[in-house]
């Protein structure tokens, strides 16, 4: 997703990134990534209930797209660390249009499961760009 | 498949960032907006 953080912009779409984890976790990670667009810090879990991400199922935390993911972030040099937090916690992405209306929803079964950011993108360019 | 979500009104969210300024849902009204819900940061 960062890597698409040019078309993002010029798409005129806004990324907020959200985390269950608590503040002092939020800060560290943004400290640590430089992530460019806020960090919501949602400890209740409310939207990700909203949006339907709960508890992965074993199988599609520990499949062989697991691996494969970790593999490749390894080759970049991103080693895995041991978890602090739940590592059983769906994530996923919500596309939001101007009038609040959702224009994409997905729910990550598991770490190997992020839709293509061109998937993203087609959704949001379903729509005239507004200047 | 299609979420049943889509098309549907996003969920009013009010919530602090990491450091602590608060945004809601309705402060972005206009604009495109992607939440990208993360499993575990590290």
């Amino acid at each position: 997703m960062r890597q698409s953080e040019a078309d993002l912009a010029r798409l005129g779409v806004q990324p907020l990134a959200v985390t269950f984890e608590d503040a002092a976790a939020a800060r560290a990670y943004v400290a640590e990534t430089g992530l460019p667009w806020p960090l919501l810090v949602d400890t209740g879990r409310c939207l990700y209930r909203a949006y339907g991400m709960r508890k992965a199922r074993l199988r599609h935390l520990w499949g062989a797209a697991t691996f494969r993911v970790y593999w490749r972030e390894a080759r970049l040099g991103r080693f895995p660390r041991l978890p602090r937090a739940d590592t059983r916690q769906q994530g996923g992405d919500v596309l939001i249009d101007p009038g609040g209306l959702v224009r994409f929803h997905h729910v990550g079964r598991g770490p190997a499961d992020r839709p293509a950011v061109a998937e993203l993108l087609a959704a949001r360019n379903a729509f005239p760009v507004s200047r | 498949m299609t979420s049943p979500l889509v098309g549907r009104p996003a969920v009013p969210f009010e919530l602090p960032d990491a450091d602590g300024r608060v945004h809601r849902l309705d402060g972005y009204r206009g604009r495109w907006l992607l939440l990208v819900m993360h499993r575990h940061l590290f």
